[in-house]
C-alpha cells in the first residue's frame, strides 16, 4: 500500500505539468480499459447492494389515494376508492391500513342483463366499504433508467391482508395475498401497482326467483353466501413522510 | 502423515527395547552387591526395581502409541516424562508424546514438548524435533515458533517432503531481516510440484522487488501468473500473481502498463479493492486526472466507508485544486474533516488512557465480533470502528488472531473430550494454550497500541497537509473573485457553478445521472466527466 507523505505535492505538481489530456479536452472519449467489462459484483465483508439509498423508508409513515378494479367481478360496479397509512418499521417491511369505498351501481354485464332479461341484480346485496390490516414486504429495492437524464426507484412487494367488508345486509371477511411494484417519482412520492388474489366470504347474487323484476324483491339476508375469489388491481399515489 | 509417524514411534520404540536391555543387566545383583547391607541394598535395588516398573509402562505407552491409541499413550507418555528417573530418556519420551499430540491435533502442546527436547540437545532426538517442530509450527502459523524451529534446522537433513516447507519458511524469515539475496535463494530451491510454489514466488518476486530490481520481478510474476493460467479467474494465488505484476510495473515507472495490468484484476476478487486503489496512484502519475477522479469516486463511496484511507481524500482534494473545481474540494476537504477529525481525537484520548495492551486487544476483539452485527452496536468500541478495522487488517494482527483461532480449536478438543480433560496432560494442556492465548492477546495489544499511535502521528500530519491544501483552495478562489471584480476573463457561467450538478456513471455502457446513491455494481464504474474549471 503506497502512503502518503509530505513528498505528495511535490509529486502530484510535477506531475501536472506533463499532461492535461485527461482534462482539457472538449469532448471526452473514455479509455477502452476503463469501460465496464465485467458483470459481476465487488466483494466485500458485508454484503449490501445500496448504500446511501436514495429512497429511505425506516420509521417514516406513508398515506396513499388508491383506486381498484375488481378484475373478475361479474355483477357489480368493479371500481372502489380507498385510502391507506402505512408505518414502515424497517426497510424490510410495514404494515398499514386500507379503508375502500365501493362504487354503488352494476356492472356493465349486469346492466345488459337488466335490459335484456330484466334480471335486476340491484337486488342482491352488494359491497359498500371495507377496511383492512395491510402487511407489505419490501422484497427488492431497485433503480431502473428511463433515459439518460431520468432514473426512477423502484420497490417490489410482497402484499398480505385481511379485514372485512361491509355488504348491504352484513359484514363478510377476506383476505388477499399478491404482489406490489412502487415506483419513485422522488425520494418520497410513489406510484404504486398491486395485483392481488381476493379472496372473501359474500352473498351469491343468484338466487332463484329473487332476481327477475316480476319476482317478489326479497330480503337482502335471504341470499346465501360462499367464498368468492376475484382478481384485485390497485393503483395508488403515495406520500412517504 | 499418519504413517510416517507410526514408523518413527516403531523406531523409538525398538531403539527403547535395545536401551532397556544392558539397564536390566545392570540391575540383576551381583555376588558382589549381595554381600552389602540390606539398607545399602534396599537404597540401590528400590529404585530399579521402580524403574523397572516405568520401563515397563514406557513400554506399554509406546506400544499403545503404535497400536494408535494416541491419547493413553500422551497421558501415559505425559506422565512417566515427569519422573527423575527415567531423566536419560526424557528426550524420547517427550519426542513420542509430541507426535502423539499431533495426531490428536493438540499441535501447541504438541510444539512445547518439542521444545524441550531441543532444548535438552540431544543428540539423536534434537534434530527430529526440529523437524517436527518447524512442521507443527508451520500447522499453527506462530511466528515465534516458526522463528524458533527454522534458527536451529539444518535443511540438507530435513526429509525431503518438508524440505520446501523449511525453504519457504526460511526465505520468510530472510525477508523481514532485509536479507534479500539469501531469502531469494531460499524460495528459488521450491520447486513447480510444491504447495508452497506460488507463494515462494510471490515472496521472491518482492525481494527482487526491495532489492530495486523490477525487471526481475516482473519476470517472476509472469512465471507466477502462467503457472497458475489455467487456474480459475478468482484464483487467489493467479489474481495475487497479477496484482505484484501491476506492482512490479508501477515501480518500475511504467505507468500505462502497470494501470492497464491493474484494470486485468477480476472485480469479484476481495484483491480488486487494492487494485483499484493502487491504480488511481498510477493514473495519478501518468496524469490521467480524469480517471483517478473517476476511479476516487468508487475509492471514497460508502462502500469504503469503514476503510481507514485519508490519503485518498487528500489526494482527491488536490486533483481537484489542480483542475479548479473548488465546490468539489470543499466536499472533500470537509468530509475529510468530518471522517478522520473525530478518529484522531479519539484514537489520542484512547491512548493517552490506556496503556495495557490488553484493553487495546478487547478493541479488536469487539471489532470481531461486531463485524456482522448491525452499524447502530458499533458505538460499543472506544476507538472508531474504521481505525480497529485498519489494524486488524494489518499482516501481525491479522496472523495472530488466526493463531489465536487454532489455540481457541485445541482448547475445545481439549474441553470437549471429559477423559482427557480431568487428566495432568488435559490440565497442563488447558494450561500452555492458556498462557500462550494471554500472551498472543498481549502482542496483539501491543502491536495495535503502536499502529494506534503511529495513526495518531499519521493523522496530525494530514490534517496539517488539509490546512495547507485549504489555504490553496481559499487563495485560488480570492484570485477568481478578483478576477471577475475587475471584470475581465468573465467566463460564461458553467456547468459547475451549479453545485448539485450531475456525476455522470457509467455502467456497461449506458449512461445515467448520479444521484448520491451507491449501488453494488457501479463500484468501480463511475466516470468522472467534469472538465477543467481554470480561467
Amino acid at each position: 500500500m503506497m502512503k502518503f507523505n509530505y513528498l505528495l505535492l511535490a509529486v502530484v505538481i510535477s506531475v501536472l505539468g506533463l499532461s492535461t489530456q485527461g482534462i482539457a479536452a472538449s469532448d471526452l472519449e473514455l479509455p477502452i480499459e476503463e469501460l465496464a467489462k465485467e458483470s459481476v459484483l465487488p466483494v466485500f465483508d458485508r454484503l449490501e447492494i445500496v448504500r446511501a439509498r436514495k429512497v429511505k423508508t425506516a420509521g417514516k409513515w406513508e398515506v396513499s389515494g388508491n383506486f381498484s378494479w375488481l378484475m373478475s367481478e361479474p355483477i357489480f360496479d368493479t371500481s372502489r376508492v380507498g385510502m391507506s397509512v402505512y408505518k414502515h418499521t424497517d426497510e424490510e417491511t410495514s404494515w398499514g391500513g386500507q379503508f375502500f369505498y365501493y362504487s354503488s351501481g352494476l356492472s356493465e354485464y349486469s346492466k345488459q342483463l337488466k335490459k335484456q332479461y330484466r334480471l335486476d341484480y340491484n337486488r342482491a346485496p352488494k359491497p359498500q366499504y371495507g377496511a383492512f390490516v395491510d402487511y407489505n414486504m419490501k422484497l427488492f429495492y431497485g433503480k431502473m433508467s428511463l433515459s439518460k437524464n431520468t432514473t426512477m426507484n423502484t420497490h417490489l412487494l410482497g402484499l398480505l391482508s385481511a379485514g372485512m367488508t361491509q355488504y348491504e345486509n352484513q359484514m363478510y371477511p377476506g383476505v388477499t395475498a399478491g404482489v406490489g411494484y412502487k415506483f419513485y417519482f422522488s425520494s418520497n412520492i410513489s406510484l404504486r401497482t398491486d395485483l392481488r388474489l381476493f379472496i372473501h366470504q359474500a352473498p351469491i347474487p343468484f338466487k332463484q326467483g329473487a332476481i327477475l323484476e316480476t319476482d317478489p324483491v326479497p330480503d337482502k339476508s335471504s341470499f346465501k353466501e360462499r367464498i368468492h375469489y376475484t382478481n384485485l388491481l390497485d393503483i395508488g399515489l403515495n406520500w412517504l413522510f | 502423515m499418519k504413517n510416517l509417524s507410526k514408523i518413527l514411534i516403531f523406531l523409538c520404540l525398538f531403539v527403547t527395547t535395545v536401551q532397556s536391555a544392558p539397564l536390566k543387566k545392570q540391575k540383576k545383583p551381583t555376588k558382589k552387591t549381595a554381600t552389602k547391607s540390606a539398607q545399602v541394598t534396599a537404597r540401590v535395588t528400590k529404585p530399579s526395581v521402580e524403574n523397572s516398573a516405568l520401563k515397563r509402562q514406557l513400554y506399554q505407552a509406546l506400544q499403545l502409541s503404535q497400536s494408535g491409541e494416541y491419547q493413553q499413550a500422551a497421558v501415559q507418555l505425559f506422565s512417566l516424562a515427569r519422573r527423575s528417573e527415567l531423566q536419560n530418556d526424557r528426550a524420547q519420551i517427550k519426542y513420542i508424546l509430541g507426535l502423539m499430540l499431533s495426531e490428536m491435533k493438540l499441535y501447541q502442546v504438541a510444539a512445547f514438548q518439542f521444545v524441550d527436547v531441543i532444548r535438552t540437545n540431544n543428540q539423536k532426538y534434537t534434530k527430529l524435533a526440529i523437524e517436527k517442530l518447524a512442521s507443527v509450527a508451520d500447522d499453527l502459523g506462530d511466528d515465534t515458533l516458526i522463528n524458533y524451529a527454522m534458527s536451529r534446522v539444518n535443511v540438507t537433513e530435513v526429509p525431503e517432503m518438508n524440505r520446501d516447507m523449511i525453504q519457504y519458511r526460511i526465505g520468510e524469515i530472510k525477508m523481514r531481516a532485509k536479507r534479500f539475496d539469501e531469502a531469494i535463494r531460499s524460495f528459488s530451491q521450491i520447486g513447480l510440484g510444491s504447495r508452497y510454489y506460488s507463494q515462494a514466488l510471490h515472496q521472491k518476486g518482492l525481494a527482487y522487488l526491495e532489492m530495486g530490481q523490477p525487471d526481475s520481478a516482473i519476470s517472476v510474476f509472469r512465471t507466477m501468473f502462467s503457472a497458475r493460467r489455467k487456474a480459475p479467474v478468482t484464483d487467489t494465488n493467479r489474481v495475487a500473481s497479477q496484482l505484484a505484476l501491476a506492482r512490479a510495473l508501477y515501480q518500475k515507472n511504467d505507468w500505462e502498463a502497470a494501470v492497464t495490468a491493474y484494470s486485468e484484476i477480476p472485480r469479484d476478487h476481495f484483491l480488486w479493492h487494492e487494485a483499484l486503489y493502487e491504480q488511481t496512484w498510477a493514473m495519478l502519475r501518468s496524469a490521467r486526472f480524469r480517471s483517478a477522479l473517476s476511479n476516487f469516486q468508487s475509492l471514497q463511496s460508502p462502500f469504503y466507508a469503514d476503510d481507514y484511507n485519508p490519503e485518498s481524500l487528500i489526494l482527491r482534494s488536490i486533483v481537484y485544486l489542480y483542475i479548479c473545481k473548488y465546490d468539489e474540494m470543499e466536499k472533500v476537504l470537509s468530509l475529510y474533516e468530518k471522517t478522520y477529525g473525530p478518529a484522531r481525537s479519539q484514537i489520542a484520548v484512547f491512548t493517552n488512557n490506556y496503556a495495557n495492551p490488553l484493553t487495546y486487544y478487547a478493541e479488536i476483539e469487539k471489532w470481531q465480533s461486531l463485524k456482522k452485527s448491525p452499524e447502530e452496536n458499533r458505538p460499543a468500541l472506544k476507538i472508531p470502528y474504521m481505525v480497529a478495522n485498519e489494524i486488524s487488517h494489518s499482516g501481525f494482527v491479522r496472523r495472530s488472531l488466526q493463531y489465536l483461532k487454532r489455540l481457541e480449536v485445541e482448547k475445545r478438543v481439549i474441553e470437549s473430550n471429559q477423559s482427557l480433560r480431568s487428566t495432568g496432560l488435559g490440565k497442563y494442556a488447558i494450561k500452555v494454550i492458556n498462557n500462550r492465548s494471554k500472551n498472543t492477546k498481549i502482542s496483539i495489544g501491543e502491536n495495535a497500541k503502536v499502529q494506534m499511535i503511529n495513526m495518531k502521528n499519521e493523522l496530525k500530519d494530514y490534517t496539517e497537509q488539509v490546512s495547507f491544501v485549504r489555504y490553496e483552495m481559499i487563495s485560488a478562489q480570492k484570485e477568481v473573485v478578483k478576477k471577475r471584480i475587475v471584470g475581465t476573463n468573465l467566463p460564461e457561467a458553467q456547468i459547475d457553478d451549479n453545485r448539485s450538478r450531475s456525476f455522470y456513471i457509467q455502467n456497461g455502457y449506458q449512461y445515467y445521472p448520479f444521484e448520491d446513491e451507491y449501488w453494488l455494481d457501479e463500484i468501480g464504474n463511475y466516470h468522472f466527466l467534469g472538465k477543467s474549471s481554470c480561467e
